[in-house]
């Protein structure tokens, strides 16, 4: 018995890509034979990390195949013809019609890959879904095997390492800095962050700027219209936007936040929030998708999008000491659920159930 | 024993930031994200764009508008800088009228051929409208219900 890990595209840093190399890590570490294959393996992974798709010796019947399920990928249809047993490890699709207008490849991906994960129904015996969220929405999607929700693992050793200084310096200046991170994509609703960032900065606090770390490759137009209106509110020189970051980079973006805000709408799991957990930064969150799941009852959660409540909430936050040291510790209690250890033991447990060892 | 969380009331923290945004006084922006427009044509960006027609229609009208391109413009300039302009332009007329007719004549084919492009598809809209029609008609009177 082989466990194969399937995905169409392994990446440097992303958290499909972390999530993958750690099962991997847990399985060999149990005494699976097992091995990672995507269609697309990234140069910057080190050596044997994962093999090309290509070369996937064909399964057994008894061999499981674990598929990563977050696009869409004619791989979608390829794995439900093998004769093996297979488990979906679910890590949501972003909805089509967020991509509408900005990058249509990215659009095609999603609504392929939404109908994949419909199509894809009967064909798992067994699925993972990063979050509470993404398991109802396999139900709604008809899945009727049994779903089983399992945190991403997150590398959190690599947190460790040291933060690129100059970042540091640069953004060390007695101003408030108010974070978020992740790809710069409309279903992250950076508009809406940049609209209370205005309030915050007009009506509260001069001295502040957003820092919006995250890639915007392949979402230039989406970048240009942010741009735009962060101009047209006056507030351009404030809100940095940092493109492509180095893994240090962003270690230091978060190394010198006061505040890590979320507007998002659509979240499958949000690895961020459980970073800015780590570094220790109080979240304020909107409440959408998998969000007020994953914060699990920390952070603040806010209940829509209102721009003035989120920035009166971030002077509340940064000014009430007692607020942010509550906020800050129910973050470290939570974050102690991600912790990889508990996740891998679980993870393990229900493969043990599920081959029958 | 497990750590508990420590209890914060949202609600009466909420309550406080109502009251704070009536006394701060803010004033709404009237700009919202959907009125800002980034300068569409830029570099590849418009291959993002979905398709409409009536867009097609338009750029094909104005190409056919500025298909022909004018190689003879007003002179301007006091009397002897027009003098020395019209000797300027019979001398290299006998190179650029040529050049410019090529592009014309260059030009007047890619008018017809977008407008061929543009029937094509208008042709395959309606051929799949009366399709969907003819279907709508037929699963209407397999279901005994009347299209109209």
């Amino acid at each position: 018995m082989r466990i194969f890990q399937l995905l169409p595209v392994i990446a440097f840093g992303d958290a499909v890509g972390n999530d993958t190399r750690a099962l991997k890590k847990a399985l060999l570490k149990a005494g699976y034979e097992t091995e990672i294959y995507a269609d697309v393996v990234d140069g910057r992974l080190p050596r044997g990390t994962a093999r090309p798709y290509g070369r996937m010796p064909r399964p057994e019947r008894d061999d499981v195949i674990l598929y990563h399920l977050s696009t869409g990928h004619s791989m979608n249809y390829g794995v439900t013809r093998y004769p093996c047993r297979k488990i979906i490890m679910y890590h949501n699709v972003t909805p089509a019609n967020y991509f509408d207008g900005y990058n249509r490849d990215a659009y095609e991906n999603c609504r392929k890959g939404i109908r994949a994960a419909k199509g894809m129904r009967d064909a798992a015996e067994f699925c993972f879904a990063d979050s509470e969220y993404n398991r109802q929405e396999l139900i709604r999607y008809g899945y009727r095997c049994p779903i089983q929700v399992l945190p991403i693992l997150i590398p959190f050793e690599d947190y460790a390492k040291e933060p690129t200084n100059k970042v540091i310096r640069t953004f060390s200046d007695g101003k408030t800095n108010i974070l978020f991170t992740g790809r710069i994509v409309p279903n992250k609703k950076q508009e809406d962050l940049i609209l209370a960032f205005f309030y915050y900065h007009r009506y509260i606090n001069r001295e502040s700027r957003l820092i919006l770390a995250g890639s915007y490759v392949g979402m230039e137009r989406y970048k240009n219209r942010l741009e735009a209106y962060a101009k047209e509110l006056g507030i351009w020189d404030c809100v940095y936007f940092s493109g492509m970051s180095r893994f240090q980079d962003i270690l230091a973006y978060y190394r010198v936040a006061d505040v890590f805000l979320s507007m998002s709408e659509h979240e499958g799991f949000c690895v961020p929030l459980v970073e800015a957990m780590y570094f220790g930064i109080p979240i304020i969150a909107r409440d959408t998708s998998a969000i007020g799941g994953t914060l699990g009852g920390s952070g603040i959660l806010l209940s829509d999008n209102d721009p003035m409540a989120a920035a009166e909430m971030i002077d509340r936050v940064i000014t009430d000491r007692k607020l942010k040291e509550a906020v800050i510790r129910n973050q470290r209690i939570r974050l102690k659920d991600f912790d990889n250890k508990k996740v891998e033991r679980q993870f393990l447990h229900t493969m043990e159930q599920f081959v029958g060892r | 024993m497990a750590e508990e969380m420590e209890k914060i009331d949202i609600d009466a923290i909420m309550a406080d930031i109502r009251r704070n945004i009536k006394e701060r006084g803010y004033e709404k922006t009237a700009l919202t994200f959907a009125d800002v427009h980034v300068q569409a044509g830029e570099g590849l960006e418009l291959l993002e764009e979905r398709f409409q027609s009536k867009e097609l229609k338009k750029w094909i009208v104005k190409m056919d508008e500025t298909k022909n391109v004018a190689c003879w413009r007003p002179l301007r300039g006091n009397p002897l800088e027009v003098f020395l302009k019209k000797v300027v332009r019979r001398c290299v007329k006998f190179y650029v009228e040529p050049i410019v007719a090529d592009q014309d004549r260059y030009n007047h084919y890619i008018v017809c051929a977008m407008a061929q492009v543009f029937s094509k598809l208008a042709d395959s809209q309606d051929a799949k409208i009366r399709k969907l029609e003819e279907q709508v008609e037929r699963l209407s009177k397999a279901l005994g219900r009347s299209t109209d």
